[in-house]
């Protein structure tokens, strides 16, 4: 009974907490409504994936086709290569991802010099602003085979042309790498802001103690910066079946003879919906993915939570 | 004040929000007002009556399309509302034509008894194999629209993009195409019972030849080209003397190299059985006979093809096109016209090209027919065709002004010549090309071709042009099969992967981009049997079996 009194207590009426907060509510709205608007309304079409799409009846009439969109997929043979090229990708550019971007973070903290300090900040976060578009270009006529810098270079020194767009070994090397240099700046801005808003008291101390600056590093900023790489790890995994359509669309330019290394699950959903105009197929492929997307995030913050609560992201 | 300042605010984001969301007044009342109900695509058969006045106004019309002026009147479509002004969006794909708003302003002029404004989006060839579906499936306003068997005609007809017709439909909505289109054609249009567009009125000849630049070839010691080893002979002689001196690749292939291929296929004498996207079938020709199922097979599991590919590795190796030519954009034909390619092939449109490269001082073009031995193919009615769109808001006015464009003497010529006396000028049905005719070359949009009627000759041909056109006509043989279309609705999730294998695989062959031919091919086809290909030759056999037997 006791339970039953403080949970009137602690949830007043529902009308009441409106017409109390109605002002905060209201500058709630706008974030409730877009979110409304721009995430779950498309949610529904969800459906897609289980309809076989005409023009007529659109995304809501159109006749159901029971898994047969998902047998399309399966029966395409290409479902394996693009998880495993997306899951792989991923993997690799996270880790990539946490270890450049941490360190550059310190790094940068422990330069002293502020002109060299901030000018070296800028060129790391530049990249991030060429879009993948100007980036796929600049690949292209540094690697083109017949007019090419690189092809230039390798030829003036007496060497082979090396044929990048018909290479297919090549590219994993040169996706990870790409991805390091557009990303690495804006990622470790996060790190670097972890690192200043530490107490300083606790660094001082350190030295005053005779830590060295490596010991520094290993004991007290990499174990503080624990909790902000798990929120971005966690973060990232949540998207570990999201390729970077950008930078798999751009650079890789749609070779054929480059799939089996370098199509991931966005750029197969974007072919099956312009080259076949297969609009449930591609859908089904989306509800796939974010499926996979669903599952990986609730197990990696499930098992977050099992081993340090204090981590978890809810 | 601070708090009404933080409500206004809240207001507006929430505004702002939804300021994408709008749909103007005027069109949400057009498209209830127009009185055809949403998404009617079951075949319109002229539900509503056809005034049996509508059949005197047709009796003054001459006999064939070659008898005299056929002149369109309101009259004969009792079935569109003119009381109410409409717009017709007609879509098509290729180059627009530096005077395609003249041509576009004279039609509308004579548009106005009708009450109907046409008006047109001409996709561009690189944006066709993005945009064309989209453009069906995004809500656009489309009413007609240009299509082909090699324009997405079956793929788009399967997801239900066209607006299906019957004879009873044409009769009474396009009483001038049910007068004069010839009666054959709309079997090759025709799906499930449906017509799904209406075909072009025409045959010509389609035989695929190449053009070369005859400078480079004459200074490199050749004087001409009689066969495939002479062609092979050319380009690997560019590759190897002309490329590294000038920079002119023997030819600048992009994305495929699929006319090329079309040109080898003809030392074999091959009919297509189907031809869509890929998903190619062919068959030997034997004195017109129907084949039978065993002479069918997928075109690139041929003899022919494997030979073509292996050339095509020789002639990549030496160095005939970019190595990056499988993720090209600009086209072999603009390459061509632009001095950056030594060679070209396709049909009889490679004479515009070499006109167009000619216009630099020195340079000399000259076309070869390599296959000079062989028979020459039929073009088919559907290769060009024109649909009514399942978008479309009124189906009779799209179907009324598809009939005008079609068959309507001064419509007709001005989609297909141009401005008399300035784009060209006529004797009789013998049109000669007007001082003003770079500006709207005959035939030059593909709007063009699908209402073409094929009535209209050339005169003052160029002599080489000529000479090649009529090499054709004693060759020309219709393909016997011309008439079955296969219809993919029971295997179409397999048709999607085969399609996709092989839209990944036949490219790279094309261009000779890999190691080694028999080993990639056999790649493809563990794919295709993967993606079931088996299962979709054998509902084709089971079609064609019974079309067979019907004739």
């Amino acid at each position: 009974m006791g339970r039953n009194k403080k949970v009137k207590v602690a949830k007043p009426p529902f009308f009441k907490v409106v017409r109390r907060h109605w002002m905060l509510l209201l500058m709630l709205m706008p974030a409730i409504v877009y979110v409304i608007v721009f995430s779950y309304i498309p949610m529904t079409g969800v459906v897609l994936a289980f309809k076989k799409y005409n023009y007529n009846g659109g995304i809501y009439f159109s006749p159901w086709n029971g898994l047969n969109n998902f047998k399309a997929l399966m029966i395409s043979g290409k479902l394996g290569m693009v998880t495993r090229n997306t899951i792989l990708y991923n993997i690799v550019f996270i880790t990539m991802g946490v270890i450049l971007e941490m360190g550059m973070a310190i790094l940068i903290n422990e330069i002293r010099c502020k002109v060299f300090k901030k000018t070296a900040q800028s060129f790391m976060f530049l990249p991030y602003f060429i879009s993948w578009v100007v980036a796929g270009a600049i690949v292209y006529n540094v690697f083109n085979f017949e007019r090419g810098v690189a092809n230039h270079i390798i030829t003036g020194l007496g060497s082979e042309p090396f044929d990048l767009y018909n290479s297919p070994g090549a590219w994993p090397f040169l996706l990870v790498f790409l991805k390091a240099w557009k990303q690495t700046g804006y990622g470790s801005v996060v790190y670097l802001a972890a690192i200043t808003s530490m107490d300083q008291e606790m660094f001082e101390a350190a030295s005053l103690d005779g830590a060295s600056a490596w010991q520094k590093i290993r004991y007290l900023t990499i174990p503080s910066l624990i909790p902000t790489m798990m929120i971005l790890v966690l973060l990232a995994i949540g998207n570990i079946f999201r390729g970077d359509f950008g930078l798999f669309y751009q650079t890789v330019r749609s070779s054929a003879l480059l799939e089996p290394v370098t199509d991931v699950i966005d750029t197969y959903v974007f072919r099956l919906l312009i080259s076949s105009g297969d609009v449930g197929v591609s859908a089904a492929a989306g509800f796939y993915q974010s499926v996979l997307c669903f599952i990986t995030i609730m197990c990696a913050n499930g098992l977050v939570k099992k081993y340090n609560p204090d981590y978890a992201l809810y | 004040m601070k708090k009404w300042l933080s409500c206004l605010l809240a207001a507006m984001l929430i505004v702002i929000s939804f300021a994408g969301c709008g749909g103007s007044a005027d069109q949400m009342s057009k498209d209830t007002d127009s009185g055809v109900p949403a998404g009617g695509n079951e075949a319109a058969s002229g539900e509503t009556t056809a005034d049996t006045e509508n059949k005197d106004v047709l009796t003054g019309l001459p006999e064939t399309l070659m008898d005299g002026e056929v002149k369109a009147a309101p009259e004969m479509y009792p079935n569109v509302d003119f009381s109410k002004a409409g717009t017709v969006h007609l879509y098509m794909i290729g180059d627009t034509p530096q005077d395609w708003d003249r041509i576009l302003a004279e039609i509308n002029a004579y548009l106005e008894p009708f009450n109907t404004t046409l008006e047109t989006v001409i996709i561009s060839w690189a944006d066709m194999g993005t945009m064309y579906s989209l453009s069906l499936a995004g809500g656009e306003e489309i009413d007609l629209v240009y299509t082909a068997p090699w324009c997405y005609m079956y793929t788009e007809a399967a997801k239900g993009s066209f607006y299906a017709m019957d004879r009873s439909f044409i009769s009474q909505n396009m009483p001038l195409t049910d007068k004069y289109q010839a009666e054959t054609s709309y079997a090759e249009a025709t799906v499930d019972g449906k017509i799904i567009a209406i075909p072009s009125n025409l045959e010509k000849a389609d035989t695929k030849i190449v053009a070369i630049r005859q400078d480079l070839a004459e200074k490199h010691g050749i004087e001409k080209l009689e066969n495939w080893d002479d062609y092979m002979n050319f380009m690997l002689t560019m590759a190897e003397k002309e490329t590294p001196e000038s920079g002119i690749l023997a030819q600048a292939s992009s994305g495929n190299n699929a006319e090329l291929w079309e040109v080898y296929r003809q030392q074999y004498d091959m009919f297509y059985l189907l031809k869509d996207n890929n998903l190619h079938y062919q068959y030997q020709y034997k004195e017109g006979e129907i084949p039978s199922v065993e002479d069918i097979e997928l075109c690139w599991n041929s003899e022919a093809f494997l030979n073509f590919a292996k050339d095509m590795k020789t002639l990549a190796d030496a160095g005939c096109w970019s190595r990056g030519a499988l993720s090209g954009t600009v086209s072999d034909d603009d390459a061509f016209g632009a001095l950056q390619g030594a060679s070209i092939a396709w049909n009889g449109t490679v004479f515009n090209y070499m006109r167009m490269a000619e216009k630099n001082e020195g340079v000399k073009c000259m076309a070869y027919d390599l296959t000079k031995d062989h028979l020459v193919s039929c073009e088919e009615f559907n290769n060009n065709d024109m649909a009514i769109a399942t978008a479309t808001k009124d189906p009779y006015r799209s179907a009324m002004v598809l009939d005008i464009l079609k068959m309507d003497t001064y419509v007709n010529r001005l989609l297909t010549l141009g401005i008399e006396n300035d784009h060209y000028t006529i004797n009789g049905y013998e049109y000669t090309r007007g001082a003003n005719a770079e500006a709207y070359a005959p035939n030059s949009v593909s709007a063009s071709w699908g209402v073409n009627n094929g009535i209209y000759e050339e005169n003052g041909v160029e002599a080489r042009e000529k000479e090649m056109v009529d090499s054709w006509e004693p060759r020309i043989t219709s393909n016997p099969t011309v008439t079955f279309v296969f219809n993919d609705k029971e295997v179409t999730d397999y048709a999607s992967a085969c399609k996709a294998v092989m839209g990944d695989y036949i490219p790279s062959l094309q261009l000779g981009l890999v190691d080694d031919v028999e080993a990639y091919l056999a790649e493809m086809n563990a794919k295709l049997e993967e993606a079931g290909i088996a299962k979709i030759e054998e509902e084709l056999f089971r079609q064609y079996t019974e079309w067979a037997a019907t004739r």
